[in-house]
């Protein structure tokens, strides 16, 4: 025979108080996911962008030591390759778009592949050149979230003289 | 009379086994709540901050655009007038107007050549890149030293 001080507790009540905290934990759980999407994606996408401004920058720095440039398709008007040149015409560096990583990677010249310039894919890298400048129209990078980071810049052939 | 016999109360529990009460569990939730609702607005503002710098990346790229463009630009450009201001304008970034872009052209008197002030010793282009409009509106600057050629 049990005393009033020792009852236990009934179904019932376990009932309830599994009820309510699996509600309670469902609700972490749901909030967990949740932060650590929000947390990865927010990751992604600044690495992404950060990897952006790095190309860009690459891109302006050897321009800067160039006498002229040529923009080519490869393989097609979206994904292009910048070949940049000293004053006696011979190619010294290029920027390339590879289909086989979607990176672009650059090297001194045909087959001599430096590696990859930045780590995060780039799905579409358009350039154009006019007289004393290179114009990076749309450098496209692909967040590992699947999103998009946009950029584009232009950069001065500091090593071709001035028209006056 | 007769004397009243209350019933026998049931033994306290000693202090170490007393339990947790009402009062102390909603506390420790009203606390947890306020710590995860904290953490939860942590998430979101850093959220936000990554799509802020985002635009904040491309007016920088576009004023360093429109600095290299000037660099390019033949001596007796309208663009490098001294003085002159220029803009407001779009940037398009793939066909969408991402930010407004203006540049000023002033003269800049080189402090070792005081020989004479009119002459035009060199060019100072600020440019100026805003983006987003009212009070959320931001502005980024660059300044560069131009010869006069």
């Amino acid at each position: 025979m049990s005393r009033p001080g020792q009852r236990g507790i009934t179904l019932i009540e376990v009932s309830i108080v599994m009820a309510l905290a699996t509600m309670v934990v469902m609700g972490l759980l749901a909030f967990y996911l949740n932060s650590q999407n929000t947390w990865t994606d927010g990751s992604s996408q600044a690495m992404a962008q950060r990897d952006g401004t790095l190309l860009v920058g690459a891109i302006t720095d050897s321009v800067r030591f160039a006498h002229s440039a040529e923009v080519q398709d490869s393989p097609d008007s979206l994904h292009q390759t910048l070949i940049l040149r000293r004053p006696d015409g011979d190619e010294f560096w290029r920027f390339w778009w590879n289909a086989g990583d979607s990176l672009v990677h650059q090297g001194p010249g045909v087959g001599q592949d430096r590696g990859p310039v930045v780590a995060s894919r780039v799905v579409r890298f358009q350039l154009d050149t006019l007289t004393r400048l290179v114009e990076i129209r749309l450098v496209e990078l692909r967040a590992g979230d699947g999103q998009v980071v946009r950029t584009s810049s232009a950069a001065a052939l500091y090593n071709r003289p001035a028209t006056p | 009379m007769s004397a009243r016999t209350e019933p026998p109360r049931p033994p306290s529990p000693p202090r170490g086994e007393r339990g947790v009460g009402l009062m102390e569990v909603m506390v420790a939730t009203i606390i947890a709540v306020i710590a995860i609702i904290a953490l939860a607005y942590s998430f979101g503002t850093g959220r936000g901050l990554v799509n802020r710098y985002e635009l904040a990346r491309m007016a920088l790229a576009a004023a360093q655009r429109r600095m290299e463009m000037l660099e390019a630009a033949p001596a007796g450009s309208p663009d490098l007038a001294v003085p002159s201001q220029h803009g407001p304008q779009a940037v398009l970034v793939d066909g969408r107007a991402v930010c407004q872009e203006s540049w000023r052209v002033d003269v800049f008197h080189d402090p070792a050549n005081a020989v004479n002030p009119a002459h035009v010793d060199l060019r100072k282009v600020t440019v100026t890149v805003t983006w987003g409009g009212g009070t959320a509106a931001e502005t980024t600057r660059l300044t560069r030293l131009f010869a006069a050629r």
